[in-house]
């Protein structure tokens, strides 16, 4: 070999590495990332994580349709890091109208439930775990991100569960229902402070709920839309031994309240209970 | 799964077996008629430059299926051949195949052949064993064929041969799923659509169906074949988009001893920990022949921390080969290995809403998931030549495959157990027909919580004939029927031809053209798979039917010049009932992978392969491109998990004893629609050099070599980094007496 056919060689090799050195070194990972189009804000944790929490995420919906079913609607955030006091944090959503945004976690050992909400986005007050249409969040293009989405999570909430006994056909126009919890004494406005949305159709269910600490009404609803003033009151959890006596359950932080049992007898509601609206009103 | 099924198909197929081995030996009968008025061929072969003779040369009688090595001096020695004239060749890795016709055979008076073979960076032909299950010289195939050699294996510094593989024309890894020409994309470790061989005997495990690639320490492989495209009619099951075979080491004549140590170092990039990333590997290869009897050892060791966290890993494993002539035209074989694997799992990197990236540390909570694996691969092959124009082979094998999690959500575990008999007869009746036929039948028994209990078996029987039409034209035709049943499961039954031809348009341009159909039956992983883990959830798919697929290919060779050599495909898979891991939410949400038949797939491309050599054999570059157009025919959209730009380039400098090198891989970004979990994810193109720089002297080879030289971070899989820069050293020595 002479030299010249060297020099081409170590040509062709430094070429080489030069144009390797040239490239870029892959994906970045720094802080620099931005999300181009979502949501970003702060999430405050009260209270000490529960042991029973496998994760948490924040979960967004866009044209949100209430049914046993929800979740799927939901586009999930990373994981949010168990036993974190607040964090800040971006969501990439593409463009469109977010009626939910909420915090959710994961039971050990469970699936992904939407009784497990832990806070839901809702500006009028932080109890409040029903979503505000009118509060909803729009993403308007592909470079708009909207700021101050900041969301408290009450770690101390209880959990409340038991079983419902429907009696009669449901309504035909019925695409909404849930168990609600509200603060007694009743206030207006009327924000529950907390929800198990509930399968249509159906003659029995269990349904569990997380509430902070307070005293409670639970009451079930159903309706046509995702609006308070869309449903009205089907049944409550009754003091035992009576038939029209409302029952308020007291509950504290951490607890575990269990047999809250309700019967709804459909065959006493109106059989238009589309029109049959509005038995509770929001000024 | 009925204890009682089993009761009843255990004692079938070992009276199959009985009578498969009963029919050998009255086949062998046959080899008394076999010594009359022969004659014997003996010769050398010896390097055509320095005239040292070459051992381990195959040599081999054209049109007959007799054939050996030569010894340590070079020697060789073909007896019993009947009086007439005849072609003989001699090939060897890096050498150019000779072949030296009219050679008469009298009885009674011995033949002398002597062979001086010249090195060929360029290897326009090869012999091969795999696309035809016997010896054929690579332009005797119309398959595209790739060979990786030891020294391949050896100089990158392998932890198994999957890392040599990486630079195998048309061979890509996707998270560790092997993918020849982006076939089996990446199915999150349950079945594959490539099959692999241990020289020639099927190593699949019977419930994941994926590769176990550490089954074979890599110091025990004389080379892989990768054959692409589908070989089912050969091959069945499994064998939809191609073939590897590794092919292991015979026993040396005389005594050979190589022992191998390395040590290397991750490159602590992202400063995650504290601790030095270290890997250490160690092998030891014995071969030994007395008389008749000759056998194999081999052991391997890797120990490595791993680049991130909770990619550490512990894995040791030994191999066995031995062999036994009975007579000239008899001889055993007996093999074993043992494979033990416990390494660190996390399923995907770090990743805290509010928190960023942090590629390099397991999500927390899974920092110490680990799994424990366990393989155990035992053969045996009767080789009865019947007479110079037939041959007879029977194999028995046993694989079982064992793992356990250690996961903080998940404590699944599974053991299958493989049992495969095969008997192939091997005729070649005239100079223009060579004929193949077998019959063979697997039996699957997996226990565990994993995938249940389950069995299943496989049955199929195939004939091949390779034809010469005229002297430059030859063909392939050949067909498998093979019948599955799995319990719970579909029964089903394949019939998969094969057509193939071979034009030599010029002294060193040959034309190739196949057509075949595969088919592969559901993994045992694909069909009862249930298991939740990290937040995943997977579910069975009893109803799972097998996928079959037609694939075609065009292609040419041509050598320009003395040392370029040119391949150039077209080819095209059309898959039928494809299965694909589809990725949901169930009604609670949880994220769910399933396997499902998707209606119509299709992969096509074009793959063009340069191989060149410069200045005396001194310099020697390798380019692969591949272009893959893999579709999900109802939706248009692009598969999954396929790069569809593939590049690599080997560049290989040799002076004395000093070898410098580099190896380049691009493949190119994969597109949103592509990625299956968390499409909205930043994606980059895969861009990687290694590099080494080593020392051949006598008998010791020592290597520095650079894994990922420019700390390219960059991932296949969402949210799984591949591995950092590492730095190592290492050193064999080869002792041959």
């Amino acid at each position: 070999m002479n030299l010249t056919k060297w020099q081409v060689t170590f040509l062709v090799l430094t070429t080489s590495f030069y144009i390797q050195c040239n490239f870029d070194e892959g994906l970045d990972f720094g802080d620099s990332r931005q999300v181009q189009h979502g949501i970003k804000g702060e999430i405050v944790f009260d209270g000490a994580w529960p042991d029973n929490v496998a994760e948490a995420r924040l979960i967004a919906a866009a044209n949100f349709q209430a049914d046993a079913g929800a979740l799927e609607q939901f586009v999930f955030s990373d994981p949010i890091q168990v036993g974190v006091a607040r964090l800040n944090y971006q969501l990439s959503l593409n463009p469109s109208t977010y009626e939910v945004i909420a915090v959710i976690f994961r039971e050990n050992g469970t699936s992904w439930d939407i009784s497990n909400l832990l806070a839901v986005y809702a500006p009028a007050s932080p109890c409040s775990v029903f979503p505000d249409i009118s509060k909803a969040i729009t993403i308007e293009s592909e470079n708009s991100v909207v700021d101050g989405i900041d969301i408290l999570v009450d770690l101390t909430k209880s959990k409340v569960s038991g079983s419902l006994n429907f009696i009669g056909e449901w309504p035909s126009n019925v695409t909404f229902a849930a168990v609600l919890a509200f603060e007694v004494p009743l206030s207006l406005p009327l924000i529950p402070c907390g929800i198990a949305i509930l399968p249509l159709n159906i003659e029995t269910a269990d349904f569990k709920m997380l509430v902070p600490e307070n005293t409670y009404t639970i009451t079930v609803v159903a309706g046509k839309g995702l609006s308070l003033s869309e449903i009205t009151f089907i049944g409550s959890y009754l003091v035992p031994g009576t038939s029209n006596t409302p029952a308020t359950v007291t509950v504290g932080k951490n607890e575990n309240i269990q047999d809250i049992n309700i019967t709804v007898d459909l065959n006493l509601l109106p059989k238009w209970l589309s029109s049959y609206s509005v038995a509770i009103h929001q000024d | 799964m009925k204890v009682g099924n089993a009761k009843f198909i255990l004692p079938t197929l070992k009276s199959l077996c009985v009578f498969l081995i009963i029919l050998f030996f009255i086949c062998g009968i046959h080899n008394n008629s076999f010594s009359q008025g022969t004659g014997t061929i003996t010769g050398t072969v010896t390097d055509a430059d320095t005239g040292l003779p070459l051992p381990g040369v195959n040599v081999q009688l054209r049109h007959t299926v007799l054939g050996t090595s030569t010894s340590l001096e070079g020697e060789f020695s073909l007896s019993r051949i009947e009086a007439g004239s005849y072609s003989v060749m001699a090939s060897m890795i890096g050498y150019k195949i000779q072949t030296i016709d009219n050679v008469a055979i009298l009885p009674g008076s011995p033949a002398k052949l002597d062979f001086k073979l010249a090195m060929s960076f360029v290897e326009a032909d090869a012999i091969v064993v795999t696309a035809s299950r016997k010896a054929k010289s690579l332009s005797e195939t119309p398959n595209s064929i790739s060979i990786i050699s030891a020294m391949d294996i050896r100089k990158r510094n392998s932890v198994d041969v999957r890392d040599a593989l990486k630079y195998a024309p048309g061979v890509t890894f996707i998270g560790g799923q092997v993918n020849i020409r982006g076939t089996t994309g990446f199915s999150r470790g349950a079945g594959s659509r490539v099959l692999l061989l241990t020289d020639g005997v099927p190593t699949m495990p019977g419930d994941s169906g994926d590769i176990k690639w550490d089954i074979v320490p890599f110091t025990a492989v004389e080379k892989v074949e990768v054959v692409k495209g589908a070989a089912s009619a050969l091959y069945g099951s499994s064998a939809i988009g191609g073939v590897i075979n590794i092919i292991t080491k015979e026993p040396a004549e005389g005594r050979e001893l190589s022992i191998r140590s390395s040590q290397g170092i991750y490159d602590p990039a992202s400063n995650w920990t504290d601790r030095r990333l270290l890997t250490t590997q160690g092998d030891i290869f014995y071969s030994e022949s007395i008389n008749a009897f000759g056998y194999v050892l081999a052991a391997g060791l890797r120990d490595s921390r791993g680049f991130k966290e909770n990619s550490q890993f512990f894995k040791w494993n030994v191999f066995g080969k031995a062999k036994y002539k009975f007579t000239t035209s008899f001889n055993a074989i007996f093999t074993g290995s043992y494979a033990y694997d416990d390494h660190g799992q996390s399923i995907q990197w770090q990743q805290y809403l509010g928190q960023g990236v942090q590629p390099y540390l397991a999500p927390l909570g899974e920092e110490k998931n680990t799994t424990l694996s366990k393989k155990l691969f035992l053969n045996t092959t009767l080789n009865q030549l019947v007479n110079q124009k037939s041959a007879l082979k029977f194999r028995a094998s046993y694989f079982r495959n064992s793992f356990k999690n250690d996961f903080i959500d998940n404590q699944d575990f599974s053991k299958s157990q493989r049992f495969r008999a095969e008997y192939q007869a091997d005729i070649e009746p005239s100079v223009y027909h060579s004929l193949i036929f077998g019959i063979e039948g697997t039996y699957d028994v997996v226990e565990g919580n994993f995938f249940g209990e389950r069995m299943a078996l496989m049955s199929g029987s195939y004939i091949q004939d390779e034809f010469k039409i005229s002297d430059r034209l030859s063909g392939t035709a050949g067909i498998r029927i093979d019948i599955s049943k799995i319990f719970s499961g579909n029964d089903e039954s394949q019939v998969s031809p094969k057509f193939g031809l071979i034009f030599d348009a010029a002294d060193r341009t040959t034309f190739r053209a196949s057509l075949g159909k595969g088919f592969r039956a559901p993994s045992i992983a694909e069909l009862f798979t249930s298991t939740s883990a990290s937040g995943f959830k997977v579910i069975p798919n009893p109803d799972l039917k097998a996928e079959s697929s037609w694939s075609g290919e065009i292609g040419f060779k041509t050598t320009i010049g003395r040392n370029i050599l040119w391949d150039v495909a077209v080819y095209q898979e059309r898959y039928f009932d494809f299965i694909n891991p589809s990725l949901g939410v169930d009604d609670t949400l949880a994220l769910r992978i399933q396997f499902n038949n998707v209606q119509a797939a299709r992969i096509r491309g074009i793959e063009t392969n340069v191989a060149s050599t410069w200045f005396g054999n001194h310099l020697n570059a390798v380019v692969t491109y591949i272009f893959v157009d893999p579709r999900d025919l109802n939706t248009g959209n692009l598969l999954s998990y396929r790069p569809q730009h593939l590049l690599t380039t080997t560049l290989t400098l040799k002076k004395g004893i000093f070898e410098l090198g580099a190896d380049y891989r691009f493949a190119s970004r994969l597109k949103k629609e592509q990625l299956e979990i968390f499409p909205d994810d930043p994606r980059v193109a895969t861009k990687i050099l290694d590099a080494r720089v080593g020392v051949v002297f006598r008998q010791t080879t020592l290597m520095l070599n650079a894994e990922n030289l420019l700390q390219y971070k960059y991932n296949q899989v969402e949210r799984n980094l591949e591995p950092a820069r590492q730095f190592s050293i290492s050193w064999q020595r080869d002792i041959k007496r």
